[in-house]
């Protein structure tokens, strides 16, 4: 038996050092679902940005959304408030919107009306409709949190440019898709890539991520496309003028600065 | 009319000194087109009218639309560093009411801050919404346009803008909103220019209440617990409808009967919130009326209680759907005292569903009164051929077979509607 120890130890210490890719065992896939998901919508304590949204239908006919997004994060991964102001299209200029993510529950939003000075609450039990008539849904714009869905490590490739983790999810409980795959880059640990499917294979809807650039320390998706294919519709999100701990005030998030625009965020 | 330019000076020079030289300038709104017909044939004038000698046009003149008119809208935004400016004024063209026709500033008031912070202030003509009800109002006595609700132009022309002064404070545990109208702003209501109307007897409006020592003061106390807004309302004026009834006085020559607007306090409650995936809503008043508070003057609206309750979810993606159920008791009742009934109770339904990326959308919106046995359904298809190009059809249906009932009345008004929007 004596015999066996050097090799054994031998073995073992050359496992130690092998490069850890090719060691069995798989990373983690929540834990990676976890990181991508605070670093795409968590970044900092609050942030701030000018979003352009151009929706392309199948005709190539297009339409543009110009809006202030602003974001304060109560929990990481937890508690959050979103606040929009649209500059475009013209119908709804100074129209404002707040969202009350509660990953826990049901979120709340409110949108008001300038031209009525009408505060409404929206129903939010929906998550899945669409966002301002674009390819996002509400869900999609604050992301889906990692902790809905059980999450399996499929792989590592290089998907669209990006060193990946490809992850595969299943929601835990029924809803409007039956599987995703996720690519993470390895790199910046963000979502770069989603796909959607329905219970039939069928591909639902593509997120991408184009472009990545570090803002104030944080790597930030700058540009981002949704596509649903069956609807061969398009909509393509840039990101643009982004702060991050600024010192958002927990204020601005209510009816107050819901019908009075905070100025020092929104641009005139 | 001379309110007007006071107002538009007095905005003027506020923005004057708020707003630097340098601020940039920029002009949006819309055009639009729009045309509506009646769906029937105008009945006779109310039988309890006699015979009045000259009527209005609807009666008299066989008005078959009631939309037709142009309408260029001019919004521009100003901001200082330390205040900033709004206005909307609408260009109308106006082919059924002659008198519709000109500027018409919609909105031009100014903003500022003060004490850090927590004073708001808006001076000028402005839109003022607040209570929770959809599509029915309580404690929201800001003047409203029923003419224009009726006819089926767009929602933002519900709401008659008030020339007013709106202060907010903030800061502390209760929210305060005040808003404060020099000059009494009453509903506006079918006069027979365009809409056929049903009034007990057949007697000209007269507002006396239209000075600046008749003004009207409104109150909000408010506070959101989680995303539950809590609120209260005190509102010190008159009744928004004319529902005082001022007979002739025999004994002076060539008096005349007219209606006017009573006295009312409004004090009352709401609260508003997420329930079950949806929104709730509940909201009550006492519609004080000063000038009759015991009830005892046939010819001045009682007191009443007024009450809804509310709730509104999405059922599936784009698709929204709502109930809500409404009441007012009138107090001191007497039976046969006027038209009004003990109990009024309204139910309404609202079903919207968005389409083809919320580029179409279908809209229902039912009122239905159970006690009066009336109803009115406004439907509406709106689709947005681009961002800028709009066309909306749609269709306004009263129901009822007594004259007498809100809904019944409006019987002959039934319309339908096309409207053609370019915004920019």
């Amino acid at each position: 038996m004596k015999k066996l120890i050097l090799p054994v130890l031998l073995v073992a210490a050359l496992a130690a050092w092998w490069p850890a890719p090719l060691r069995a065992q798989a990373p983690d896939a929540e834990a990676l679902m976890k990181e991508a998901h605070l670093n795409m919508y968590y970044a900092g304590d609050d942030g701030s940005a000018r979003v352009k949204m151009t929706i392309t239908d199948k005709n190539g006919k297009t339409r543009e959304r110009d809006f202030t997004i602003l974001r304060k994060d109560f929990a990481e991964g937890g508690e959050q408030r979103y606040y929009v102001y649209f500059y475009e299209p013209n119908d709804v200029r100074r129209t404002t919107f707040m969202a009350w993510k509660n990953p826990d529950g049901d979120d709340a939003r409110w949108i008001y009306v300038p031209s009525l000075d009408l505060v409404k609450p929206l129903s939010a039990n929906d998550k899945k409709s669409s966002f301002v008539g674009s390819d996002f849904a509400y869900e999609d714009v604050s992301g889906r949190h990692w902790s809905d869905d059980s999450h399996t490590f499929l792989r590592e490739e290089e998907k669209g440019g990006y060193q990946t983790w490809a992850i595969e999810s299943t929601p835990k409980s029924g809803d409007y898709f039956a599987k995703k795959t996720t690519w993470i880059d390895k790199d910046v640990r963000l979502v770069v890539r989603e796909e959607y499917f329905d219970n039939k294979g069928e591909l639902l809807k593509v997120f991408e991520v184009l472009k990545i650039e570090t803002v104030d320390g944080f790597a930030t998706a700058l540009e981002r496309r949704m596509t649903t294919p069956r609807k061969n519709n398009n909509t393509l999100i840039v990101f643009d003028s982004i702060d991050y701990n600024q010192g958002i005030s927990a204020d601005i998030f209510s009816e107050r600065y819901l019908k009075s625009p905070p100025r020092e965020y929104i641009a005139q | 009319m001379h309110r007007h330019w006071i107002l538009v000076t007095v905005a003027a020079l506020l923005i004057g000194v708020a707003v630097p030289a340098a601020a940039q300038f920029e002009l949006h709104g819309f055009m639009e087109a729009a045309g509506g017909v009646r769906l029937q044939q105008v009945g006779p004038p109310p039988a309890s009218w006699g015979s009045p000698g000259v009527l209005p046009p609807v009666w008299s003149g066989g008005q078959d639309y009631t939309l037709r008119e142009a309408r260029l809208q001019l919004k521009s935004d100003f901001y200082g560093s330390n205040a900033e400016a709004h206005f909307v004024a609408d260009i109308l063209a106006d082919q059924v009411a002659g008198d519709g026709t000109g500027i018409i500033l919609r909105e031009g008031w100014t903003k500022f801050n003060a004490f850090g912070d927590h004073l708001e202030a808006r001076v000028g003509r402005q839109p003022t919404t607040w209570g929770t009800g959809d599509l029915i109002f309580i404690n929201d006595l800001f003047p409203k346009d029923y003419v224009s609700f009726f006819i089926g132009r767009e929602d933002q022309y519900l709401k008659g803008p008030s020339d007013a002064v709106r202060l907010g404070w903030f800061g502390l545990p209760l929210a305060v909103d005040l808003v404060y109208t020099p000059i009494f702003a009453p509903n506006i209501l079918p006069t027979g220019e365009r809409l056929v109307f049903w009034t007990p007897a057949y007697a000209p409006v007269q507002d006396p209440q239209q000075k600046i020592e008749n003004g009207e003061t409104a109150l909000r106390l408010s506070r959101a617990i989680g995303s539950t807004t809590l609120a209260f309302y005190g509102y010190w004026g008159f009744w928004k409808n004319p529902s005082g009834f001022s007979p002739a006085d025999t004994s002076v020559a060539g008096s005349m009967p007219y209606y006017y607007y009573p006295q009312l306090n409004v004090y009352g409650v709401s609260a508003r919130g997420s329930l079950m995936g949806g929104v709730a809503w509940v909201e009550g008043g006492w519609y004080d009326s000063t000038d009759d508070r015991d009830g005892t003057d046939p010819l001045i609206a009682n007191s009443e209680g007024r009450a809804m309750a509310g709730y509104e979810r999405q059922w599936w993606s784009d698709f929204t759907g709502g109930l809500q159920f409404y009441w007012e008791g009138v107090q001191d009742y007497q039976p046969g005292e006027y038209v009004k009934d003990e109990n009024y109770t309204l139910v309404t339904l609202r079903l919207m569903q968005m389409l083809r990326y919320q580029t179409v959308k279908l809209s229902a919106f039912g009122y239905y009164s159970p006690s009066e046995a009336d109803s009115y359904v406004r439907l509406a298809v709106g689709y947005d051929y681009t961002d800028e190009l709009n066309l909306t059809v749609g269709a306004n249906l009263f129901q009822g077979d007594d004259e007498e009932t809100l809904f019944g009345m409006n019987e002959d008004n039934s319309n339908a509607y096309l409207r053609v929007r370019y915004s920019f």
